[in-house]
């Protein structure tokens, strides 16, 4: 496979901290099961995370919004083009009432920035390796490579994997671009 | 008119090559900016044939070969194919390089000429369109830009440079070859 340039540690100035506040865009495949037939959600979107507000958009390549999920202290929603928009408490199940399943949201404003929560709740730094892996909220997740932006290294692609009897397999591939 | 410009158009020119620049807008709370901008080159054969190459900011193909639809990611490794069905019957590849039959996926009207450029507004007639509207720019009988509303109001402006009409390609430029260890999702 191409090998990626490695992170020289002269590069990285800045320590690594995770951030409340982020705004990220990047591309994201998902491939799912839905009633025994193999879907897929190839688009790029844009993640707006604040402290209480999550702000996710979807877009076609050509830059159409396919979708928009917002998830306020006062719960979430689920905006389609030409469809009745959809509410529930938060985007985890609005997620799993609409696709039968998830995103891992709690655990993908983590892993994004790459860092992890351990058990006890605190939130770790991942090592900078490519293709660093790790299992957490029964993903089994892939940090494939990582990029250095203005002194901060964060990751470029992660893949996320899940099986689960009802659901079958679950694959999610995310590149992140920019990073604000 | 736009649309006379625009049928002669469709008429004349079988297969086209130029660049292309394409602005997001970003509209929140009334206030438009503009937002991720890339670019890229594109190839066409009607009906149905078409290379969208984008090259920055980053490596994606959007690809039909006159039955299926590809998409290939460079960073994501990743091709992704659909069938060109309907899929593009309401997309501006359909308006540029489609089926010549335009009146029966779309309204089409006159908006009017801004800086030399003869504009027309195609709405699309079919209800699940990810687009209010197409808006197509035409000068000197080809076109040069591309407004495009999807149904959450954000804007999209393309603009093509470069337009080259009737070059001859070869029998297989628009067969897809999957790039050497490019994963394919094929729902």
């Amino acid at each position: 496979c191409s090998t990626t340039p490695t992170i020289s540690s002269a590069q990285i100035s800045k320590p690594r901290v995770w951030q409340e506040q982020v705004q990220l865009t990047g591309r994201i495949s998902i491939q799912y099961q839905q009633r025994e037939q193999a879907e897929t959600i190839s688009a790029g979107f844009e993640w707006q995370q604040a402290a209480h507000d999550l702000h996710i958009s979807l877009s076609s390549p050509l830059g159409q919004t396919i979708a928009t999920i917002q998830q306020t202290p006062m719960g979430a929603k689920l905006e389609q083009a030409k469809q009745e928009p959809r509410t529930a408490a938060d985007i985890e199940q609005l997620l799993a009432d609409s696709l039968g399943w998830s995103i891992p949201v709690i655990g993908l404003k983590r892993w994004l920035q790459g860092f992890d929560v351990q058990a006890n709740g605190k939130t770790v730094a991942v090592p900078v390796q490519d293709y660093f892996q790790l299992q957490a909220q029964g993903w089994q997740l892939q940090f494939v490579s990582w990029q250095e932006d203005a002194g901060v290294v964060h990751p470029k692609r992660i893949d996320l994997q899940r099986y689960t009897e009802e659901l079958g397999e679950v694959k999610i591939r995310i590149v992140i671009d920019e990073w604000k | 008119s736009a649309i006379e410009q625009f049928k002669a158009f469709v008429v004349n020119t079988k297969t086209a090559k130029g660049e292309f620049v394409q602005v997001q807008m970003k509209t929140t709370n009334g206030v438009s900016k503009i937002g991720k901008t890339s670019s890229g080159i594109f190839k066409f054969a009607r009906p149905g044939k078409f290379i969208w190459t984008y090259i920055k900011p980053y490596d994606q193909v959007l690809q039909a070969d006159g039955d299926k639809l590809y998409l290939y990611d460079k960073d994501l490794n990743q091709v992704t194919i659909k069938s060109l069905g309907n899929a593009i019957a309401s997309s501006p590849a359909a308006i540029l390089f489609g089926s010549v039959d335009l009146d029966k996926n779309f309204v089409m009207k006159d908006i009017g000429v801004k800086e030399g450029i003869e504009w027309l507004q195609a709405t699309p007639k079919t209800k699940d369109s990810q687009f209010d509207t197409i808006g197509i720019g035409m000068k000197d009988g080809v076109p040069v830009g591309m407004e495009l509303r999807d149904s959450f109001g954000q804007l999209s402006l393309v603009t093509l440079k470069n337009f080259e009409k009737n070059p001859s390609f070869g029998a297989d430029q628009f067969k897809f070859v999957v790039p050497q260890g490019a994963e394919v999702l094929r729902p």
